[in-house]
């Protein structure tokens, strides 16, 4: 058989198998374009998928923002989104201070932090939180100028603050020095205040 | 088309067919005008396969016995009864005939050769030498066998008689359905030019007889079987055959019409050629690849014709396929091109309502979550800072006032905000002697939030707790009422609003089994009195979550 092989004149044979060669090349780039129009067509599908999600995406959120800026807004204004207000809050202290004639306060506003990841409850993976402690030492009169402080710096001064800490001791010695006081308080505030994502948006957009 | 050269042992003739019609059929004598004629043929006539099929005198065939063996061995053995029988002959062949029922039941072969060749040699010279693709040789006698079916023939001793050539008839003998002998029996030389046919007939009765007494003798036949003798002869003969043939009891004539056989056969322009035309057809017919005689150096052309053949048959048909699947590969890429193309201008569209609709707000949508998040965020500090003491001055205030509370005074008040392990841990260390801390925690109903040990996870929110410290004023009041009075004042504490639990962390009069309680009874003062405050209360209040209060 071998012999056989070996005697075949493969000359006479050119015609058909550069035919046969010539099919071949065209049926492997017919498979090569029908590949590549196949990877064509499902990427082309993935990219109109993806822009369908993004127009279905864009719309939910639009939604989404609809519901939510009126408030957002309101919460900016009354001070519990953007900078702290630090020198507000002190000035607030001041105005009730006066107001409710407190006898003395001594207080301590510690510098704004940016919130770690696992330092406060409150942390959240989106929304940039601030955290500024306050700490005030108050001489009273009765227990209702605590009540009277409290009260008014929760609804008058521009944020949102949690009083971590508080003491109230009923005096029992008399001091010249504060000689209308019976009480002395002491209380521990953590004033929050959330990054304003709004400062990202341009300002045609707004 | 195909050609079949059939030998008569003595002239060569060489018969075309096309299909099932004889388009053409030529004698050469072997003599130089014959040789140079069949030259002339294999030089121009169209190379076409051709097939060889011989009818000789010297022609031997002989039946053996072998034991039933697998092939392989069973090569060996025929092998070696060729060697025994025809060790010097070229031309060999051996057939399964058929295995014995006694004994142990061994196969039967027949063997069969060309013990002279010396006048088939000038032909098969020239054949080779002008590379006719011959496909190989044939033997007619063995052929005969395939008359059998056609005759409808299912005696158990036939004997089918030809006459190929003026001077001689074929006779075949089959034994159930097998031949197992075949000859050429010559006529008498004065026969040989006589026309008249009562001679061929007495010759065809008198080489009957001669080979039905060989089979008794060789008790291939018994001597109550009979003989039926099948002779085809042209259809003009038959009647004179019939009346001249003379049956006995043991041999029975049969004349069978060539032209009959030739529409049988569905074989067309064989009119006139006698029964050659008849044996040329069935060798034609046969397996090219299954021949008798012919050595495989002589068969070397017509195997390199199958060769090249099968490559061009082979490369036509592949073309054909790569052609075919080529072109559904186009006319499906042409379609998935189509509809990548409506895929993209589906994107295009999408994207332009994208952009008019979205395009200018694209910053603010990417923070639409983060303002969501922000506001349910402040929502939640919001629930959380709400929670300051002040809130709980006027209900405390009002519990303090009842009449029967006016021996409690107030000294101190401590608010907190604790996690649950803090909390824990403070109840912990006050009521450690009276049962483990989860078992308090599950006593007050306190839901402490597990605070796993994942590092990066937020801490637990913090539970807003109020200490009251105070005094009692036990004078005049027995220890009973004092416990009383004390009992009722949490109570009372438990009943305002949005407190979760109250534990009496430290109480006047503690007579709880794992308290230490000192008093002094009697008016005067004992220098070695205790120094514990005895009057003291110290009442831990936990007020709900704020998100659930």
């Amino acid at each position: 058989m071998r012999e056989l092989f070996s005697e075949i004149h493969w000359r006479g044979h050119i015609i058909t198998l550069s035919q046969l060669g010539i099919c071949l090349i065209l049926l492997i780039s017919a498979t090569y374009y029908y590949f590549d129009a196949q990877s064509t067509l499902s990427g082309a599908r993935a990219l109109n998928d993806s822009q369908r999600f993004a127009n279905d995406e864009a719309e939910s959120f639009e939604k989404l923002l609809e519901e939510n800026i009126d408030e957002y807004r309101e919460l900016a204004r009354t001070g519990s989104i953007g900078e702290p207000r630090r020198l507000q809050w002190l000035e607030t202290l001041r105005k009730v201070s006066d107001r409710y004639h407190i006898p003395a306060i001594d207080f301590t506003l510690d510098g704004s932090k940016v919130v770690e990841q696992g330092a406060d409850p409150y942390w959240h993976p989106e929304v940039g939180l601030m955290a500024t402690d306050m700490k005030i030492i108050m001489q009273l009169s009765h227990e209702g100028d605590l009540y009277n402080l409290l009260t008014a710096l929760h609804d008058e001064a521009p944020g949102l603050f949690s009083v971590e800490e508080c003491r109230l001791r009923w005096l029992t010695t008399y001091s010249d020095e504060f000689e209308l006081s019976r009480l002395q308080g002491e209380c521990n505030l953590r004033w929050y205040t959330l990054m304003d994502v709004t400062e990202s948006w341009g300002e045609s957009s707004q | 088309m195909e050609r079949i050269f059939y030998f008569s042992g003595y002239r060569m003739t060489a018969f075309d067919w096309e299909g099932k019609t004889l388009i053409s059929s030529r004698d050469f004598q072997p003599d130089e005008e014959g040789y140079e004629e069949f030259e002339y043929l294999l030089k121009n006539s169209v190379t076409m396969p051709a097939k060889l099929l011989v009818d000789m005198i010297e022609e031997d065939f002989r039946r053996e016995t072998i034991p039933h063996v697998n092939v392989v061995d069973r090569q060996a053995l025929v092998q070696r009864q060729i060697d025994r029988h025809y060790r010097d002959e070229v031309y060999v062949h051996a057939k399964l005939i058929g295995r014995s029922k006694f004994g142990r039941k061994d196969d039967t072969i027949l063997l069969s050769a060309l013990t002279n060749t010396g006048l088939l040699a000038p032909w098969l010279d020239r054949l080779s030498e002008h590379n006719v693709r011959l496909a190989g040789i044939w033997s007619l006698p063995i052929l005969t066998e395939k008359l059998l079916r056609p005759l409808n023939n299912e005696d158990e001793n036939t004997l089918i008689v030809s006459r190929q050539i003026r001077s001689a008839l074929r006779n075949s003998y089959f034994k159930n359905g097998k031949m197992l002998l075949s000859r050429q029996a010559k006529f008498d030389k004065d026969m040989w030019d006589n026309e008249h046919f009562d001679g061929v007939i007495s010759n065809l009765e008198k080489g009957t007889v001669e080979i039905y007494n060989f089979l008794i003798n060789q008790r291939i036949m018994e001597n109550t079987d009979h003989l039926n003798v099948y002779c085809i002869l042209a259809d003009n003969q038959l009647e004179e055959a019939r009346q001249l043939s003379h049956g006995t009891n043991s041999i029975h004539y049969a004349f069978i019409s060539l032209e009959q056989l030739f529409r049988q056969f569905g074989i067309q322009g064989c009119e006139g050629y006698g029964a050659d035309a008849l044996f040329a057809y069935l060798c034609m017919k046969s397996n090219s690849l299954s021949d008798h005689y012919a050595l495989q150096e002589q068969k070397s052309t017509y195997y390199r014709y199958l060769l090249d053949k099968m490559i061009n048959q082979v490369a036509e048909v592949g073309s054909l396929i790569c052609i075919t699947a080529a072109v559904l590969l186009a006319l499906k890429t042409l379609e998935l091109s189509q509809a990548g193309a409506a895929v993209e201008r589906d994107t295009a569209y999408l994207e332009y309502q994208y952009s008019e609709k979205f395009g200018h707000i694209e910053s603010q949508l990417n923070t639409a979550t983060i303002v969501q998040d922000t506001v349910l965020l402040l929502a939640e500090l919001e629930a959380d800072t709400g929670q300051s003491p002040q809130l709980y001055f006027g209900p405390l205030s009002q519990v303090l006032g009842q009449e029967r509370f006016n021996n409690l005074s107030l000294e101190r008040i401590e608010w907190r905000k604790l996690s649950p392990q803090e909390l824990t841990g403070i109840i912990s260390a006050h009521q450690s002697q009276l049962t483990q801390a989860h078992v308090i925690a599950e006593q007050t109903g306190l839901e402490i939030e597990e605070f796993g040990e994942d590092p990066e996870a937020n801490p637990p929110k913090r539970r807003a707790t109020m200490t009251l410290h105070g005094r009692i004023d036990t004078v005049g009041y027995s220890y009973r009422s004092t416990i009383s009075r004390m009992r009722s004042f949490v109570s009372e504490l438990e009943r305002l609003p949005n407190i979760e639990s109250v534990l009496l962390i430290r109480t006047a009069v503690d007579v709880r089994d794992t308290s230490r309680f000192s008093d002094q009874i009697g008016d005067q003062n004992l220098q070695s009195s205790t120094d514990t405050d005895t009057n003291i209360f110290e009442i831990l209040v936990i007020l709900e979550d704020a998100n659930h209060a």
